[in-house]
């Protein structure tokens, strides 16, 4: 089976499994085309990802590989120990979400672009998380933003919201 | 080396996925927070996307769907107030909740497809709850 080369932005390769890049929707369907043109060549595929940088990319392969390891795992495993998986899973995901805030903001842009649909759940569940039960400031605070909103627009908000806000 | 990100970077699909993850009060909060969020929250529509879903509605009137879920009404193409228990919240409300409601369903409708029939179950008539109302939006 060929190798696949993930290329950040900043030049580093990362091989990965055809399994594991099969996670990233993007790069399966680029696979495809490259596969299409380049027919039974066994040289690595190299497949450019001018929007992730390296450390970014590290981060989504260790989803992806983890993921398809756990995959591998649930199929394998009897119904008994589902559960049990289960909870490894969600364990593993918690940790691996304990990221700072400027890593959350460039996880969350790596899964849009690369198409990893369970990683962008994981990371946008994550956001939200984040700003749940938080005042406008709090998550301002927490998002490193600053006020954007002149007082009049924020009156105009509130007002226009007052049935809702009371 | 890579730059420093903020809301602003994140595409309006992944700021929609974020606030459909959240509560009416949380989505309330949010619009006052930046302009990226209140954009958002202030459009009608963005593309197949509901942020201020049908439940929104029910929660300004701190009212919950007491008769199945509010997917299965939709695809029957009714939803009406009728089903809600909200006569209490309408009282606390008063004019403020009945003119709130009316401005929100311009949103509201520009999340469904056309020719969807939707009864909201709001009018605007003077002296009348909203609980008491029906209209047929399409």
């Amino acid at each position: 089976m060929r190798n696949i080369v993930l290329r950040a932005n900043d030049g580093a390769d990362h091989v990965i499994s055809v399994a594991a890049a099969s996670l990233c929707k993007t790069v399966a369907s680029l696979l495809q085309d490259l596969e299409a043109s380049k027919g039974e060549d066994t040289d690595p595929l190299i497949v450019p990802l001018p929007n992730v940088c390296n450390c970014t990319l590290q981060k989504v392969l260790g989803f992806c590989e983890q993921q398809r390891a756990f995959d591998e795992l649930c199929t394998a495993s009897p119904a008994a120990q589902q559960a049990d998986l289960t909870r490894q899973i969600q364990a593993w995901q918690m940790e691996y979400m304990q990221v700072s805030t400027d890593e959350l903001y460039h996880l969350v842009m790596a899964a849009h672009y690369l198409n990893v649909p369970r990683l962008l759940d994981l990371c946008t569940d994550a956001m939200a998380e984040r700003i749940r039960g938080k005042s406008p400031a709090q998550v301002r605070e927490c998002f490193g933003l600053k006020p954007s909103l002149s007082p009049e627009e924020e009156e105009e908000i509130r007002r226009s919201n007052l049935w809702a806000l009371n | 080396m890579r730059d420093s990100a903020s809301v602003t970077c994140l595409s309006d699909e992944v700021l929609s996925l974020i606030i459909q993850r959240l509560s009416f009060r949380d989505k309330c909060s949010l619009q006052f927070v930046c302009r990226a969020f209140n954009r958002l929250l202030s459009c009608p529509t963005l593309g197949e996307t509901q942020l201020w879903g049908m439940c929104d509605v029910l929660a300004a009137f701190g009212a919950s769907c007491t008769h199945g879920s509010t997917s299965r009404w939709l695809n029957k193409g009714l939803l009406g107030f009728s089903m809600i228990k909200c006569d209490a919240t309408c009282k606390r409300k008063g004019v403020r909740g009945k003119s709130g409601i009316i401005s929100l369903i311009p949103k509201l409708c520009g999340n469904f497809a056309p020719g969807t029939k939707l009864c909201l179950g709001l009018t605007p008539v003077p002296g009348r709850c909203v609980c008491d109302c029906a209209l047929v939006v399409c």
